[in-house]
């Protein structure tokens, strides 16, 4: 305990300072006077006795400096100094501060938003009970393997939900005003507890009621029930229609519970019936997730998931493939939802990383003349008895009070640049929402202010406190030339380049592929296309022809539309991440070692006139016709991929297809061209092996059904914006009913799919600029200066005869020189960096030399734009004032 | 009269032993006194006096307080704790095992 009350006294001490000195004041000098009064006594002289008694006691100053010092707070005293000392010095040079502060807060606002991203994203656990014990389990299960793992499992409670309209997460809720259409889930009875969340209102599902005949129930989310029901508590209970079925709701989520995808609704339980296998093991394949038991671990969960596989696979109704979900294995939750997006976000932390050394060499370049500027009076101060661990710690401290004010712009500046980067990113990046601003990217923006302050800080103090004494203060020493500032300063900002050239020639690659994607063909002509998407739900569409009537007045109602050219409607729209599927055989196809006996394959459904419509060529055999309604004998169409992966070399028309569910098989009639349905990489989906069309009225989905909503396509001349209006007019006057989505530019759909490379594009460009600004800047400013430093030098190679020709190229020359540098380091450096943008690239390589080219081209230009100011200035210097001025 | 530097190390002694003997004292009775009792030989360095008297406020071993002196004039008195007391033993026992050795060592034919 004694030194809590050591601290204590030396703490009072410093609260109580000015008492202190005034009292060692005192104390000092009554000690004085007694001591002279002894002197006069012993026969000296007063003035004698006066100043024997200061000698005696030496530099009054310095004893109590001394005294105060055993106290221990003399750090905290120079800090307090050498701050009020720093800000003064900076308000002195406003232009500079200016540029410093400014440059500094771009570099640590950067990082500071990229910061929030990446803690929100990929650091923060996941907002449920216990995030560490969630797993998710990969692969897609159909409702029968979902009971199968649940029932399995001694590792994990399993629980499965739907993630997209394929496997039923398409909701149209009636009898609340107009009719809505709105993403929700169907969820396992047991997902929400396994999520550990619970209602805000009323109660989540029981285990059970995801059976069928228990299983009429919804549960809403905070928005649908501010938005839809005015927060109306009474809700509980009540009997909404989803889908055109009845169902109760029976809870309300709290507002602040994020569902593992983003924008969903409403929940509802599954409908596990085993009295129908089709319904349990032939459609509606959806993720799973899992909560480790106590005591499981991840491990044994992995091993186990495997064997349990192996079990799931004979109890399929129909033969599925020995290497169905070979594989599945165990994740953490939140590594998995994260998933790709965490090599983005590094990637851009690494670039934002990079603007910010960036920023920080630019002012310790300007620190650097800054310090030549100001040798003389540190010169001064170091003659005046400062020490040069004394001066060092000043000027670190006029750095990091300068980084602290370019920290605290940059966290204004953060707060802005994190909304603009969360607009750029896709919407669909996970936990997006939860990003946002607190106390630990506080922390961090002063942490990095800290360290680049001392960083940027640290040389030129260095340097500023070496400086030779006398040659500084002395008046002539104006002619010696800062070579060794010149050097460093110079090495900087070859440095600088470098970074620069490494962030520039990312986002040259990521315009390339940009470029490329954009003149993919897709496989359609989307000029003048418009898509809708109408969702008639189950009362609408209650039967076939129902529901084929009902598309069939559509599409004559909207080719009457003034301006309408051409109608179709298709069960999906490419591009837009929607992946309709069936389960097939496939005709006289030997089959490989290890390939499924029963293929998945995209199929869309389509009216006849949507190959005309869409551009998509027929290569062989012939379109869909009005006469292969539901009646005639099944007809499909294959893709051009297709046909050639099961039936190669041979004819494929007259070949035939059998969805697994039906008794008769369906004839190909004919073949079309590729389209690239999922992006416009042309990356395919590992899980489908090729692409079927069926005419409308015959189709089916995977749930075996006709699927009921549709994209109406249209060709049109002229403007678009109306076109939506009347849509929906003419929809409703049809059926009042129906929800009608979003009019969507077929342009706009190809535009939007390409949104992530887009946005990573944009970001780089804007970093690469930044860097560019900064390279030049740095160059501006190193060749000025050295220039100026060397004026005498030049007035006499002119009064010597050079030409103001050979003068502006000597000046021009140090400027490429550096630029040329930088390169140098520059290229390797991009050369190695560039394959961590691999995955993000298409239709140019990391090394692309022409990406690699032009860069180095455009990086001599700014070379050259920078050093033409001070080589126009220098080649109009007068020899005779350059000489006299000296 | 010739006059000696404090040994390093000893002014907290003499300073603790100064003030065990006299009660109260202010700075320049401490300087005296040991001047005094040493016969003039020990002289105590103002410059080296005030900072001393900080350090042992620092530890606990003495506090100050404002009085007056005899003839009339503010003068801090500082004065000993039992923390100081104990110290000045652990000090006094120190010193004396050091001499002994220094004896014993140049006595050391």
């Amino acid at each position: 305990m004694n030194w809590f009350r050591e601290f204590g006294r030396r703490l009072s001490m410093l609260l109580r300072r000015g008492q202190f000195d005034n009292d060692l004041d005192e104390e000092m000098r009554l000690h004085r006077e007694l001591r002279e009064q002894e002197q006069i006594e012993s026969g000296h002289s007063p003035s004698e006795a006066h100043y024997a008694v200061q000698r005696r006691f030496g530099n009054d100053l310095v004893l109590r400096e001394e005294s105060r010092d055993m106290w221990g707070w003399e750090w905290l005293e120079h800090l307090v100094q050498d701050t009020r000392y720093a800000l003064r010095m900076l308000a002195k040079r406003p232009g500079f501060t200016a540029v410093a502060t400014i440059t500094l807060a771009l570099g640590i606002g950067g990082n500071a938003a990229m910061f929030s991203l990446v803690d929100g994203v990929l650091l923060r656990p996941l907002q449920y009970s216990e995030p560490g014990r969630l797993v998710r389990i990969t692969g897609y299960y159909p409702t029968g393997a979902v009971v199968a793992l649940q029932e399995l499992s001694r590792t994990m409670e399993v629980a499965a939900y739907s993630d997209k309209p394929e496997n039923g997460s398409d909701f149209n809720l009636a009898g609340q005003g107009e009719a809505v259409h709105l993403a929700g889930s169907v969820v396992s009875a047991n997902l929400l507890s396994v999520l550990g969340a619970g209602a805000r209102l009323g109660r989540t599902f029981r285990p059970g009621e995801d059976r069928a005949g228990a299983d009429r129930l919804a549960i809403l989310s905070h928005a649908l029930w501010r938005n839809k029901f005015a927060s109306d508590p009474s809700v509980i209970g009540r009997v909404i229609k989803v889908n055109g079925v009845d169902r109760r709701v029976i809870g309300v989520m709290p507002p602040d519970f994020s569902f593992l995808i983003p924008g969903v609704q409403l929940w509802i339980p599954l409908h596990i019936d085993p009295t129908d296998p089709d319904a349990s093991w032939g459609h509606g394949f959806m993720p799973a997730i899992g909560r480790l038991r106590p005591g499981a671990t991840l491990e044994q969960a992995r091993n186990e998931i495997r064997s349990m596989i192996a079990q799931i696979i004979p109890m399929f109704p129909y033969t599925i493939a020995q290497s169905w979900n070979a594989d599945a294995t165990v994740l953490p939750l939140q590594q998995d939802l994260v998933g790709d997006v965490r090599g983005k976000l590094l990637v851009l932390l690494g670039a934002v990383g990079i603007v910010l050394l960036m920023a920080c060499v630019n002012v310790a370049s300007l620190l650097l003349s800054q310090a030549a500027a100001r040798g003389k009076e540190i010169a001064l101060r170091a003659a005046l008895g400062a020490a040069r661990g004394r001066i060092v710690r000043q000027l670190l401290t006029e750095s990091v009070v300068l980084a602290l004010a370019g920290g605290g712009l940059g966290l204004g500046l953060a707060f802005s640049a994190l909304s603009v980067l969360k607009t750029f990113l896709p919407a669909d990046t996970p936990r997006l929402a939860e990003v946002g601003m607190d106390w630990q990217v506080f922390a961090f923006v002063a942490a990095i202010s800290l360290v680049s302050g001392v960083a940027f800080g640290l040389a030129p103090a260095l340097r500023a406190s070496s400086q030779n004494l006398s040659e500084s203060v002395k008046v002539g020493g104006r002619r010696s030339t800062d070579s060794v500032g010149i050097n460093l300063r110079s090495g900087l900002i070859a440095a600088e380049v470098a970074l620069a050239v490494v962030l520039v020639v990312a986002a040259g690659l990521l315009m390339k592929t940009l470029w490329r994607l954009m003149q993919v063909n897709p496989g359609f002509r989307g000029e003048h296309l418009l898509a809708v998407r109408v969702t008639p739900d189950a009362s609408s569409c209650q039967d076939r022809a129902a529901c084929v009537a009902l598309y069939e007045e559509l599409l004559r109602r909207a080719g009457e539309m003034t301006g309408v050219r051409e109608v179709a409607a298709s069960n999906t729209m490419p591009l837009i991440g929607e992946v309709p599927y069936v389960v097939a055989e496939m005709e006289e196809h030997p089959l490989r070692e290890g390939e499924a006996l029963a293929p998945l394959l995209w199929a869309g459904a389509v009216t006849p006139d949507y190959f005309h419509l869409m551009g998509i060529s027929l290569i062989t055999g012939r379109e869909f016709a009005d006469s292969d309604s539901e009646k005639s004998a099944g007809s499909v169409i294959v893709s051009a991929a297709t046909a050639r992966r099961y039936w190669p070399g041979e004819n494929p028309v007259g070949k035939h297809i059998r969805m697994v569910w039906d008794n008769d098989w369906r004839t190909v009639v004919g073949v079309v061209s590729d389209v690239r349905q999922f992006n416009l990489a042309d990356r395919p989906l590992d899980w489908l092996q090729g692409a079927l069309y069926m005419p409308y009225p015959q189709s089916v989905g995977a749930n075996q059904k006709l699927p009921t909503a549709m994209y109406l396509v249209a060709r049109t001349s002229g403007e678009m914006a109306h076109y939506g209006r009347n849509i929906r007019d003419l929809v409703s006057s049809v059926n009042p009913n129906v929800p009608v989505g979003e009019v969507r530019t077929l342009k706009g759909i190809v535009s939007d799919s390409a949104a992530q490379p887009r946005s990573m594009m944009w970001l780089f460009v804007c970093f690469g600029g930044v860097a560019m600004l900064l390279a030049a800047i740095g160059t501006y400013g190193v060749v000025t200066y050295s220039t100026s430093q060397r004026t005498f030098e030049i007035g006499m190679r002119m009064a010597l005869g050079a030409s103001r020709g050979s003068v502006f190229r000597l000046v021009l020359g140090q400027s490429v020189k550096l630029v040329l540098t930088g390169l140098a380091v520059g290229v390797p450096a991009a050369l190695a960096l560039t394959r961590l943008l691999a995955t993000f690239l298409y239709g140019v390589t990391p090394t692309d030399p022409l990406t690699f080219l032009a860069v180095g081209s455009l990086l001599v230009a700014i070379a050259a734009v920078a050093g033409y100011v001070p080589a126009r200035g220098a080649s109009k210097v007068d020899p005779m004032a350059a000489l006299r001025c000296e | 009269m010739h006059q000696d530097e404090i040994p390093p190390g000893t002014l907290y002694l003499l300073i603790l032993k100064a003030l065990a003997r006299r009660g109260e004292l202010h700075g320049y009775e401490i300087a005296n006194w040991i001047e005094q009792v040493s016969d003039e030989v020990l002289q105590v360095e103002e410059g080296s006096l005030y900072p001393a008297l900080q350090r042992m406020l620092i530890k606990g071993w003495v506090t100050a307080k404002w009085g007056v002196t005899a003839a009339n004039r503010r003068a801090r008195y500082y004065r000993l704790t039992p923390l100081g007391r104990k110290q000045l033993e652990v000090e006094v026992s120190q010193f004396e095992r050091v001499v002994a050795a220094i004896t014993r060592a140049i006595q050391t034919a």
